[in-house]
C-alpha cells in the first residue's frame, strides 16, 4: 500500500493521527482529482455503513426517539399546566358556580381512562410473563416508565423488569435491584436501558444518559456487562458510574476495577478514581477523575494566616501564621462526578515544632495533619493528607497516621487547613481520585 | 436489514392520524419504516456513524414536534427527508468552514455540496446503484464486509480469520470500496446519472 493509500484507508476507518490528517489534507487540497476521489470513496463508506448497519439500531434509535418524545410531552405538559394555570385565575369564580354542573362529564372521562388503562394492563401482565425477571424496581424519583413488547406501565416501586423490557426514566432517577443479588442500577433523568434477553445474559444496554452501578461480587463464570452504542463495560463488583450522550461512552469507576472495551475491539482497564472515555478521536485511556492544583496564596487566607515569600516555595510564595490555633487556609473547589480523593500538601517542616494544621473538609469534623512526622527536613517536601489513628510507635514514640480520603459528591467543595502549631506551612496542593498519584517535585 | 415497502397496507398517513389522535407509541412504526432509507442519505453527507444516528433521532424527533405541518396528502418520507437534511445543513452552517476546510476537507467538500443545494436524490441514486453492485461481489467480500460493519468485528480478529495481516485486510477493504465506487460510477453513467 503506498503511503496515499494509507492515509485514505486511515481517514474512512477514522484511525488518522493528527498529523497523518494534516498530510492528507494538504494532499487534497492541492489536487481536485484526489478530492473527488477520497469524497466519492467516503460517499461510498458511508452508503456501506447504512447497507449493512446492524439490526440492533433500529431498536435502539426508537428506544431514543421514545425518550426524546416523551421529554418534549412532558415541556409541554409543563406549559400546558402553566397556560390552564393562568386561564383558571382568568375565569374566577365563575368557573366555580359551573363546577357541580358539568361534574359527571369528569366522572364519565375518568372511568373511560381506568377502563382502558386497567385494559392495557391486563394485556402487558398476559404476555409479558413468559420472560424471566431480571429485576425490580425499589425507588423512584420521578416518571419513569416500563416498556414490555405488550405495551407501556408505570414504573413504580416493587414492579418487575423483564428480559426484553425498556426502562426510560423522565425528570427523576430511578433504583433497580437485579433479581437474586445485591447490585443496584441507579438510572438518572432521561435515561433509557434495555434488558436483554437469553439466558445467562445479565446487565443491559444503556441507550442513553446516565447510570451509577453498585455491583456485588459476580461469581466466577458469570458475567455482568452493560453495553452502551459504542462500547462495553464488564463489572467484577464494583461502583461506578456510566454516561452515555451523542455517540460518547465515559465510565467513572468509584471502587474496584471494570474493564471498558470499544467498538473497535481496543479495551482498557479502569480503576477506582479514574476514567475513560470512548470516542471517536479522544484517547482511549485511564485518567483521574479529579486532578486538581492550588497554590497556598491563591486561596481565601483568614488572618492571621498570611503570604510569605520564599524561592523555593512553589511560586516563590507559601501561606502561614504566626499565632498556634488561629488563621485558616479556604481552598474551594468543583467536581464534575463523584469520586474518592486524596490531597497531597507541599510543607516544610523543619522540626516538630511548627508542623501541623486542623483539616477539614466541607465543613465535616476536623483532622489532626502532621505534616511530616518522622521526616522532618529543612527541604518542601510532599506529604499525603493524613489524621492520627490514636496510636504511637513503640521505637520512637511518633503518631501511627492514615491518609484521609474524601468521597465527594458532584458540586462545589470547601478544604480548611486551620493553623494548629504556629509556623506551620502550606505552599501548594494537589486533590486528586488517583490513588496511585505521588507527585514527583 | 429489511426494508419495509411504503405502499404497505398502513399508509403512512393512516399511522400520522394515529400518532395525531393521540397515540405516540403508533410513531414508532414510522421509524422501523423509515430509518433505513433516512439513514443512507445521512450517511452518505457524515462522517461518523455515531453522528449518523444523531442526526437520524433528530430528524425524527423533529418531524413528530413539527407533525401538525405535515400535509397528509402529501407522501411522508420526501418531507421527513427535507427535515433531516435541513437540520445536518444547520450544524454544517454553525461551523466555520475555513476551520473545517482546514482539518477535515472531504466534510468540507460535502458541506459545501449539500449548501449548494444538492438533495437526497444523489445519495438515493448511489444507494440504488450499491445495492445492485453488491451483488456482483464475490461471496467472501460481502461476507467480509458483513463482519466488519453488521457484525462490528474488529481489525485484529478479521485479518486473522482472512488469514492476512492487517495491512493487508485494509488493502483488501480499501480495494473493495474503490470496486464498489467505480461500479456506482458505471451504473449510474449508464442510467444517466451523474457521479458526483
Amino acid at each position: 500500500m503506498n503511503e496515499y493509500d494509507v492515509l485514505v484507508s486511515g481517514y474512512l476507518e477514522n484511525s488518522l493521527s493528527e498529523d497523518e490528517k494534516e498530510r492528507l489534507n494538504e494532499a487534497l487540497r492541492g489536487s481536485g482529482r484526489l478530492g473527488d476521489d477520497l469524497t466519492e470513496l467516503a460517499c461510498v463508506e458511508g452508503l456501506l455503513r447504512a447497507e449493512f448497519a446492524p439490526a440492533r439500531l433500529e431498536e435502539e434509535l426508537i428506544a431514543r426517539v421514545r425518550i426524546c418524545l416523551e421529554g418534549h410531552e412532558r415541556q409541554e405538559n409543563v406549559v400546558d399546566g402553566v397556560m390552564a394555570g393562568i386561564a383558571g385565575m382568568l375565569r374566577g369564580r365563575a368557573a366555580g358556580r359551573r363546577r357541580w354542573k358539568h361534574g359527571w362529564k369528569a366522572l364519565a372521562a375518568a372511568a373511560v381512562v381506568m377502563i382502558a388503562a386497567g385494559a392495557a394492563f391486563l394485556r402487558a401482565h398476559r404476555s409479558a410473563g413468559a420472560e424471566p425477571v431480571l429485576a425490580s424496581i425499589v425507588g423512584a424519583g420521578g416518571d419513569a416508565v416500563i416498556t414490555t413488547s405488550a405495551g407501556a406501565a408505570e414504573g413504580r416501586p416493587g414492579k418487575d423488569i423483564r428480559a426484553g423490557d425498556t426502562v426510560k426514566t423522565g425528570a427523576g432517577g430511578v433504583e433497580l435491584k437485579l433479581a437474586g443479588e445485591e447490585t443496584y442500577f441507579l438510572l438518572g433523568a432521561d435515561t433509557g436501558m434495555v434488558f436483554p434477553r437469553g439466558a445467562g445474559k445479565k446487565g443491559g444496554r444503556l441507550l442513553t444518559g446516565t447510570m451509577e452501578v453498585k455491583a456485588a461480587p459476580q461469581p466466577a463464570g458469570t458475567r455482568l456487562v452493560v453495553k452502551t452504542p459504542n462500547a462495553e463495560v464488564e463489572v467484577v463488583g464494583t461502583e461506578f458510574r456510566i454516561e452515555v450522550r451523542s455517540g460518547s461512552t465515559r465510565v467513572d469507576v468509584t471502587a474496584g476495577r471494570v474493564r471498558m472495551s470499544r467498538d473497535d475491539g481496543a479495551s482498557v482497564e479502569i480503576g477506582p478514581g479514574m476514567y475513560a472515555t470512548a470516542r471517536r478521536g479522544v484517547a482511549f485511556e485511564e485518567t483521574p477523575i479529579v486532578f486538581m492544583e492550588a497554590e497556598a496564596e491563591d486561596a481565601a487566607l483568614e488572618s492571621p494566616m498570611a503570604v510569605r515569600s520564599d524561592g523555593n516555595a512553589s511560586g516563590g510564595s507559601y501561606a502561614s501564621s504566626g499565632t498556634g490555633d488561629a488563621g485558616r487556609v479556604v481552598f474551594t473547589f468543583e467536581t464534575g462526578t463523584k469520586a474518592r480523593c486524596r490531597v497531597w500538601c507541599r510543607t516544610l517542616a523543619p522540626d516538630s515544632g511548627a508542623d501541623s494544621f486542623h483539616v477539614s473538609m466541607n465543613g465535616g469534623p476536623e483532622a489532626i495533619f502532621d505534616l511530616a512526622e518522622g521526616k522532618w527536613s529543612g527541604e518542601w517536601q510532599w506529604s499525603l493528607l493524613s489524621e492520627r489513628t490514636g496510636e504511637r510507635e513503640a521505637a520512637t514514640y511518633y503518631n501511627v497516621l492514615r491518609p484521609v480520603d474524601y468521597m465527594l459528591r458532584a458540586g462545589r467543595h470547601e478544604l480548611v487547613f486551620r493553623c494548629r502549631e504556629a509556623g506551620s506551612t502550606l505552599d501548594k496542593i494537589i486533590i486528586t481520585s488517583d490513588p496511585e498519584y505521588v507527585p514527583g517535585e | 436489514m429489511p426494508h419495509r415497502q411504503e405502499d404497505g397496507p398502513e399508509s403512512d398517513a393512516d399511522i400520522i392520524a394515529e400518532v395525531t389522535g393521540g397515540n405516540r407509541e403508533a410513531y414508532a412504526r414510522i421509524v422501523r419504516r423509515h430509518h433505513d432509507r433516512l439513514r443512507s442519505i445521512l450517511s452518505f453527507y457524515c462522517r461518523s456513524a455515531e453522528a449518523v444516528e444523531e442526526h437520524l433521532q433528530n430528524a425524527f424527533v423533529q418531524a413528530y414536534v413539527n407533525l401538525d405541518k405535515y400535509d397528509a396528502g402529501a407522501a411522508f418520507l420526501p418531507w421527513l427527508k427535507t427535515i433531516a437534511l435541513n437540520c445536518l445543513r444547520d450544524e454544517f452552517r454553525r461551523r466555520k468552514a475555513s476551520v473545517w476546510r482546514e482539518k477535515d476537507y472531504v466534510q468540507y467538500r460535502q458541506a459545501m455540496r449539500l449548501a449548494a443545494g444538492s438533495e437526497a436524490e444523489e445519495a438515493e441514486a448511489k444507494r440504488a446503484a450499491l445495492k445492485s453492485c453488491l451483488k456482483k461481489l464475490p461471496d467472501d467480500h460481502t461476507e467480509l464486509l458483513r463482519a466488519k460493519y453488521t457484525e462490528g468485528r474488529p481489525a485484529e480478529r478479521l485479518a486473522g480469520e482472512q488469514g492476512l495481516t492487517v495491512s493487508a485486510l485494509k488493502v483488501r477493504l480499501l480495494r473493495i470500496r474503490q470496486a464498489l465506487k467505480e461500479c456506482i460510477s458505471r451504473q449510474l453513467r449508464h442510467s444517466g446519472g451523474t457521479t458526483a
